[in-house]
């Protein structure tokens, strides 16, 4: 079992999104409680494993753009910051670009952005955690 | 619950290229066991090097280096975590309820992180500190190592400087005290009458050159240009002949070990003190013929008036090899540098050297800030005019190409001087576009010179550090 700490931040416009937190071999079930700000979010897993996080709550009407300059002015969306294995953080580089987002309507997304309902499929390849830091070196 | 007795494991951290015994452990032992902390010290780095060799063949051994020197993402990882695992588990072996681990160079910092992390996971108990020249001495970094590992809970705390004084405080205290977790630092006040290193938990059998370390001083009497040690010892500090010399009879008496490796800048920073310490040694090694006693060091040439003849007769009793940092053999570029001898007091030096029969081994940095194509044809035709000097000169080192790292004189004369720094995180990409000097153009003068000089008749010493860097270079 490793540990894993996710930070996210929630953007918050007519409320947050869910998410839900589940793996490929069913042990975990999470639905961690969303607030505005960031949130951190603990949890073990048998490692190999796919982690799956499931977002959802988005309308269109959560996202609210400045026609004039075309500028985001407040949306609902999560935000990976932080991803922790076994207390030690992945670079944050990294973290940036780790994440698919396999949105409903709009494709695949490659961000750690997620402002769409959708899925993203982490795998976790290893499973010991030292190697799983190597696997994810930049 | 009573808490379980201090056991401290002082340690180095790889990779290190070197055949003989890191001193550091040894030496915080002795400063712990006196103050009553049961203390292990081992060479880790040692372990690791034997362990590599066993194990794995020249080319997997090669991209283990280019991961530990430049941390590249996409390592074997099978060879990675084995490699670890077998480190972690040799530190744990030893019951320890405190780890110090001692990077000797920068290139600790790689293997220092994933030890702290797989040390985290086993022994989450185990109090980790770190400490050494390493975890401040960046080559691609401008980030401190020990702030970076402290900020991640990987470490408990960092030390600066003289791990002397606070290493054994701060395990005895348990709490941040000066030089702990913050890069200001006292120096200790005086080196003499220290305890000696304690060498004997370490395993002799893993070195080729069973050769003891022993620090006669710390700092450095000149300012190179291109250094950065003061940014370390901000002063110069030396022992005295005396208490040299007995601490060499010690080891010689304890263990039988005539060899030593001094681990200073220069042993002959302080010409006084160094001058009584050779005429100790040789009158030793004159009454004593079946135990001479030897030494290594790094050496700096002086002119003629500050080392007349007689000194280097009383060195060559037992001397076996000078390093010496010519770093150029243009007299006015290695005035540049800060290095205060000219051609003919390096001759002078060599010559004695000959006379006495002393081996010197000739370290020269390609590619100055003041380097042209026409220094550069001066340094390749040296060596065919002084071929004569292979009898005792018996190799060259040429350090990479010139680097301009932090903390030194030409890093801060950087504007004045035309540098042009590339990649702040790689410092060896530097160009003055006024004179040429190019990365590529140095690439070519240090290949011409190694050229120059192999076909001159002289041992080139080629270490894969230098490798490494060059390939570096080269992408």
């Amino acid at each position: 079992m490793i540990k894993i700490k996710l930070i996210i931040e929630a953007g918050e416009s007519n409320g947050v999104l869910n998410l839900l937190i589940t793996d490929n071999k069913k042990t975990i079930e999470l639905k961690p409680k969303i607030k505005s700000g960031l949130n951190e979010i603990d949890f073990k897993l048998e490692t190999p494993n796919v982690l799956i996080f499931e977002v959802s709550g988005k309308t269109p009407r959560d996202t609210v753009i400045d026609k004039a300059s075309n500028k985001i002015l407040r949306d609902k969306y999560l935000k990976v910051l932080g991803f922790h294995i076994d207390d030690k953080p992945l670079d944050t580089h990294k973290v940036q670009q780790m994440f698919v987002l396999d949105s409903e309507k709009n494709g695949k997304i490659q961000s750690s952005y997620w402002g769409f309902n959708g899925t993203v499929a982490f795998e976790l390849t290893h499973k010991d955690s030292l190697a799983l830091h190597l696997a994810n070196k930049l | 619950m009573t808490k379980a007795p201090i056991k401290l494991l002082i340690t180095t951290v790889p990779w290190c290229v070197t055949e003989s015994p890191l001193m550091a452990p040894a030496l915080l032992k002795s400063m712990c066991v006196q103050k009553g902390i049961d203390t292990v010290a081992t060479d880790t780095n040692i372990l690791f090097l034997n362990f590599v060799e066993k194990n794995f063949d020249a080319q997997k051994i090669s991209e283990l280096q280019e991961f530990f020197y430049h941390d590249t993402p996409n390592p074997d990882i099978k060879s990675v975590t084995k490699v670890i695992n077998f480190m972690v588990d040799s530190m744990l072996a030893h019951r320890p309820t405190h780890i110090a681990l001692s990077l000797f160079t920068y290139t600790s910092q790689v293997a220092c992180e994933w030890l702290c992390f797989q040390l985290r996971k086993k022994a989450p108990d185990i109090k980790l500190i770190i400490g050494g020249p390493g975890v401040f001495n960046t080559l691609r970094s401008e980030t401190n190592f020990g702030e970076k590992l402290l900020e991640q809970k990987q470490i408990d705390y960092y030390i600066k400087g003289d791990g002397d004084l606070s290493l054994p405080e701060l395990v005895l205290k348990d709490e941040k005290i000066t030089g702990v977790n913050e890069t200001t630092w006292q120096q200790l006040d005086d080196l003499n009458g220290q305890p000696f290193p304690d060498y004997s938990d370490y395993d002799w059998s893993l070195y080729k050159n069973k050769s003891v370390g022993v620090v006669g001083s710390r700092g450095c009497v000149r300012h190179c240009t291109f250094c950065d040690i003061h940014e370390h010892w901000k002063k110069y500090q030396w022992r005295s002949g005396e208490d040299i010399f007995r601490e060499l009879i010690w080891h010689n008496t304890n263990s039988g070990v005539t060899k030593f490796k001094f681990q200073d800048s220069l042993i002959n920073g302080n010409q006084l003190e160094f001058r009584k310490l050779m005429k100790l040694l040789a009158k030793h090694n004159d009454d004593n013929p079946q135990n001479k006693i030897t030494w290594s060091s790094f050496f700096i040439f002086r002119p003629q008036k500050q080392m007349p003849e007689q000194d280097w007769i009383d060195i060559s009793k037992s001397a076996e090899l000078l390093t010496v940092g010519i770093e150029s053999l243009n007299q006015d570029v290695r005035f540049h540098m800060g290095k205060k001898f000219t051609n003919k007091d390096m001759h002078y030096c060599f010559d004695m050297c000959m006379k006495y029969n002393i081996k010197v081994h000739m370290l020269l940095i390609v590619g100055y800030v003041l380097d042209n194509e026409q220094t550069h044809k001066e340094t390749m035709d040296w060596f065919g005019e002084y071929k004569h000097y292979q009898d005792i000169i018996i190799g060259v080192s040429f350090g990479g190409t010139l680097g301009v790292l932090p903390g030194t004189e030409i890093f801060r004369r950087q504007e004045e001087l035309g540098i042009e720094l590339k990649d702040k995180q790689f410092d060896h990409q530097w160009s003055i576009q006024k004179t040429g000097n190019t990365p590529q153009v140095r690439l070519r003068w240090s290949r011409e010179q190694t050229e120059a000089c192999a076909n001159a008749g002289f041992k080139i010493m080629s270490s894969m550090d230098n490798h490494l860097l060059m390939e570096t270079m080269m992408k």
